[in-house]
């Protein structure tokens, strides 16, 4: 097989599939030239992440990542989640993705960073740029 | 239902072809070099089903053909060989396709590296090479022309015996990579002015690691590795003989019966053409008239391949999504890309290639689940436009 049961499990039942009413930060990463596309969306009341979903253009490394990130964020505070997409938990928590589908899984992770600063931008919240790490980092390059 | 539905990567092996390995794993073990009576035998056996290859394909004699591992050997054979041949007489020009498999393309990569030009001829946006495009590509120096018979992502058929005519008028070498067609589209290398043809065993219903390169006589080949005198010294090495055997006795049974088959097999492959392209934003690759009876490519718009692969493997469908040799690798297929299918097709491409165990039953099961399947997906893509909806396409 070409991915873990734990890949498997995500992608055969995907939790938070979809875009979300009335968001309050919309993060979008990726290019269809070099296969993915995610757009994760984020509600958030006070500070917490209240409710999250996620479109995507992609194969199962990537609709399991969005999955999993989208359900591990609810009920946390901005930062905590913005923690957790710098941390490597997903790749941890999936169990491992093969190297030709890494890519995918660091594109969940900046989806769900540019949601967050989209948020703070809306909202004329303040950061440290260096936080949103945004940018096809582990790509090594579009052949087109 | 389990739905086997990617016969071009691999074909069940059939009853008879297994019937007729089997003595070959037991009793029949000799060495077919030894002098002794039980290795002639096996050498007898050999020759034998040198020429129900030799038949199938209208070879003027068995001698004209080689065992092999499979095609990929046959088609490094065929063209290292045919390359060699022209650099005696100082012709070192090749022409061939973009679109050819692998092991065309990258033994005219390796052969470039010494010293060789390779001019690589596009299909039209149909998925054909017409043999005018070849015929304009000819130079003085030009050695060799290897067209495949027909493509093993797009099944597109390309007109081998116009191609075949235009090089034996000029005295080039001629070779087609027959290993998509053979079983199901006629093979006659006299009447086409074929002189070197790749076949595959495991295409056409018969074992793996078996394989054939028909040389017409007079084309010296070269070995590619070093070793014993067999195959006439082309090809050293003990020989499979259970493979060698099968393939022989699976060619035969795929050549006698190619008329009704192939009729049958091209109904079942229209119906689901026709059930799928009943899916909106969903085109057909490749010509719809001169395809391989059984190969069906199709891409959806806004979904990805993979996830709809594995989703229709997980209800029992096993499809590909382009050259199984290629599903480790993320780039888009460069057949795909050289007959100009859209970026926003591309990835969303399926290959289901048919095959004489398919039935009716599969066939609508294929399009219902395809239909579901496409439809889940892009509910929550993020690039498809869903009614009344824009799509903000990511750069």
């Amino acid at each position: 097989m070409l991915y873990n049961d734990q890949i498997m499990e995500h992608f055969l039942h995907p939790k938070n599939m979809g875009a979300v009413r009335n968001s309050d930060g919309i993060g979008e990463v990726g290019s269809v030239h070099c296969g993915d596309v995610i757009r994760l969306f984020i509600k958030v009341d006070s500070g917490i992440i209240t409710s999250s979903g996620f479109e995507v253009f992609g194969g199962a490394a990537a609709i399991a990542s969005a999955s999993y990130l989208t359900e591990a964020i609810k009920g946390k505070t901005l930062s905590d989640a913005l923690l957790l997409a710098n941390s490597g938990e997903l790749d941890k928590a999936l169990g491992g993705f093969p190297a030709s589908r890494l890519k995918s899984a660091v594109f969940v992770c900046e989806a769900l960073q540019a949601a967050i600063k989209n948020y703070y931008d809306n909202n004329g919240i303040g950061y440290d740029p260096f936080d949103f790490a945004i940018g096809c980092s582990l790509c090594d390059g579009c052949d087109f | 239902m389990f739905t086997y539905a990617d016969n071009a990567a691999t074909t069940k092996l059939s009853e008879n072809a297994k019937k007729a390995m089997l003595p070959y794993f037991d009793e029949l073990y000799a060495n077919p070099s030894s002098i002794h009576s039980a290795g002639q035998k096996i050498k007898d056996d050999i020759n034998k089903a040198r020429e129900t290859v030799a038949e199938a394909i209208n070879a003027s004699s068995g001698r004209e053909i080689t065992f092999t591992s499979g095609g990929t050997e046959s088609d490094n054979q065929a063209v290292i060989s045919a390359a060699l041949l022209g650099a005696e007489r100082g012709k070192k020009h090749i022409i061939s396709t973009s679109f050819e498999h692998h092991a065309v393309l990258h033994t005219l990569t390796k052969l470039k590296k010494q010293g060789f030009d390779v001019t690589l001829i596009d299909p039209d946006l149909n998925g054909i090479v017409p043999a005018e495009k070849i015929s304009s590509a000819i130079r003085e120096d030009t050695a060799l022309v290897s067209v495949m018979y027909a493509n093993n992502e797009i099944g597109t058929i390309q007109p081998i015996a116009e191609i075949g005519a235009v090089c034996r008028e000029k005295g080039i070498l001629f070779h087609t990579d027959a290993v998509q067609a053979a079983g199901h589209l006629p093979i006659d290398v006299q009447q086409q002015n074929i002189d070197l043809l790749s076949l595959s065993g495991h295409k056409f219903h018969g074992p793996k690691g078996s394989g054939v390169l028909y040389a017409r006589k007079g084309i010296a080949l070269s070995r590619l590795i070093e070793g014993g005198g067999q195959e006439k010294n082309r090809r050293p090495g003990t020989e499979n003989v259970p493979a060698i055997i099968g393939l022989a006795a699976a060619l035969k049974e795929s050549v006698e019966n190619i008329d009704t088959e192939s009729e049958q097999i091209r109904r079942l492959r229209d119906k689901v053409i026709s059930g799928l392209l009943a899916i909106p934003d969903t085109r057909l690759n490749g010509d719809p008239e001169h395809r391989l009876p059984g190969n069906i490519n199709i891409s959806f718009e806004g979904i990805d391949g993979e996830s709809l692969i594995l989703l229709l493997d997980n209800i029992g469908i096993s499809v590909s999504n382009g050259s199984a040799c290629n599903s480790s690798s993320s780039q888009p297929s460069h057949v795909l890309r050289s007959i100009g299918v859209p970026q926003e097709y591309i990835r969303g491409t399926l290959r289901i290639t048919l095959g004489r165990y398919n039935t009716f039953e599969q066939a609508d099961y294929i399009i219902s689940s395809v239909t579901k399947i496409v439809s889940y997906l892009r509910s929550f893509s993020s690039v498809f436009k869903k009614d009344g909806e824009e799509k903000l396409h990511a750069v």
